[in-house]
């Protein structure tokens, strides 16, 4: 009395064993020539690995750091500049209130200073 | 300059499925009589299980074989599949293997010549399949290379042994069946 | 009341009919299974355990099939 049913569960299960057995196979790599365990040049390119693997944290820990400090001087030297532009700023404003001629040359010298005039126009337009 | 694994990654992954599906054959035929599972599961099923079950071990087995002689690392000679010994890699393990798989092809045979050797030559030739599984143990520890799947081997033993215990304790000890000109104890 | 019949090219002398039913079954000469005695209920269990589904038992009133 053959059971279709159990027939096709049965190889569907084999075929499924199969892949799996497969595949647990190829994850132990270390199993398929016990000579390649043995293998000097094997034993060499771990330590080369392990090696590799300690400086790049040291490296990583000596980078991080260096940015450290490189952006606390940053921060600081941004900090002057900016304490210096609004100085710069406060003193022209000053030179602005007290002669309303608008000469250039107030302030420290670092920013030009600015006249806004209205000028007539440049041109008449007519409609039709 | 390692050479490409596939083969040889066939060959062990064909090899462990062959051996699974020989156990699975061997406790449905074993569940067939013992019926761990009382009336749930039909004999007549269970049989057909047991015979396809066996059918798939002996595909496996024969691509294990086919595969093996495609690797190049092993180097097995398309002859050595069907003689013992001629293996160059681990001729003894190996070789073990080949007699597991010709007395498998040999018993799966039987069956459709049961009625030219007798019904009851074939009953004792089949008492020989608990000699396969454990000729297909041992060469599946000795020449395998997958020792992390000692654990499968051990729980198939297991579970073979198990069920064999369970089936002649159920039959009360007697393999033998009553005949008419052999006295029945009653 | 069962009528059974076996067909003997699908049975392989596996003897569980005889185990269940050792009054109505027994193994001939060649250990192919034939009917030996009057059929019980025990006939049906045998039919339904047979690993080859050799027997089949039919009701001898009305000849329908049982197992």
């Amino acid at each position: 009395m053959t059971s279709h049913v159990a027939r096709l569960y049965s190889l569907a299960a084999a075929i499924l064993v199969f892949f799996v057995a497969w595949a647990a196979i190829a994850a132990h790599p270390w199993n398929n020539h016990p000579a390649a365990a043995q293998d000097p040049r094997y034993a060499v390119l771990k330590a080369r690995e392990q090696r590799l693997r300690a400086e790049s944290v040291a490296v990583k820990r000596i980078l991080a750091r260096r940015w450290a400090v490189y952006r606390a001087q940053l921060a600081l030297r941004r900090h002057e500049i900016a304490t210096i532009k609004s100085a710069n700023a406060r003193a022209r404003a000053a030179s602005l209130v007290s002669a309303p001629a608008a000469v250039s040359g107030g302030g420290g010298g670092y920013a030009p200073s600015v006249r806004v005039v209205t000028l007539p126009p440049l041109t008449i337009t007519r409609t039709s | 300059m390692k050479t490409d694994p596939t083969f040889w990654l066939l060959a062990r992954a064909s090899g462990l499925t062959a051996y699974v599906l020989l156990t699975s054959s061997v406790v449905a035929g074993l569940t067939v009589k013992a019926k761990p599972l009382g009336r749930r599961i039909k004999a007549a099923a269970a049989t057909d299980v047991h015979r396809f079950l066996a059918l798939l071990g002996l595909g496996a087995v024969a691509a294990h074989g086919l595969v093996l002689t495609l690797d190049q690392t092993v180097k097995m000679p398309p002859v050595g599949l069907l003689v013992p010994g001629l293996s160059p890699y681990r001729p003894l393990a190996v070789g073990v293997g080949v007699v597991a798989a010709e007395l498998m092809v040999l018993i799966y045979a039987s069956f459709s010549l049961r009625r030219r050797i007798g019904a009851r030559n074939w009953r004792r030739l089949h008492y020989l399949t608990f000699g396969v599984f454990a000729v297909a143990t041992v060469h599946g520890l000795a020449a395998g290379t997958d020792r992390w799947a000692f654990g499968l081997y051990a729980g198939s033993v297991a579970l073979v042994a198990g069920l064999t215990a369970w089936r002649i304790l159920m039959k009360g000890g007697t393999s033998d069946v009553p005949h008419r000109n052999r006295p029945v104890a009653v | 009341m069962y009528r059974i019949e076996i067909d003997r090219s699908l049975c392989s002398g596996m003897a569980s009919c005889v185990k269940i039913a050792p009054d109505t079954f027994d193994l001939d000469d060649d250990g192919i299974a034939i009917v030996a005695g009057d059929a019980g209920e025990g006939a049906i269990e045998a039919a339904e355990c047979c690993p080859f589904a050799a027997i089949t038992v039919f009701d001898q009133a009305n000849g329908t099939r049982i197992v």
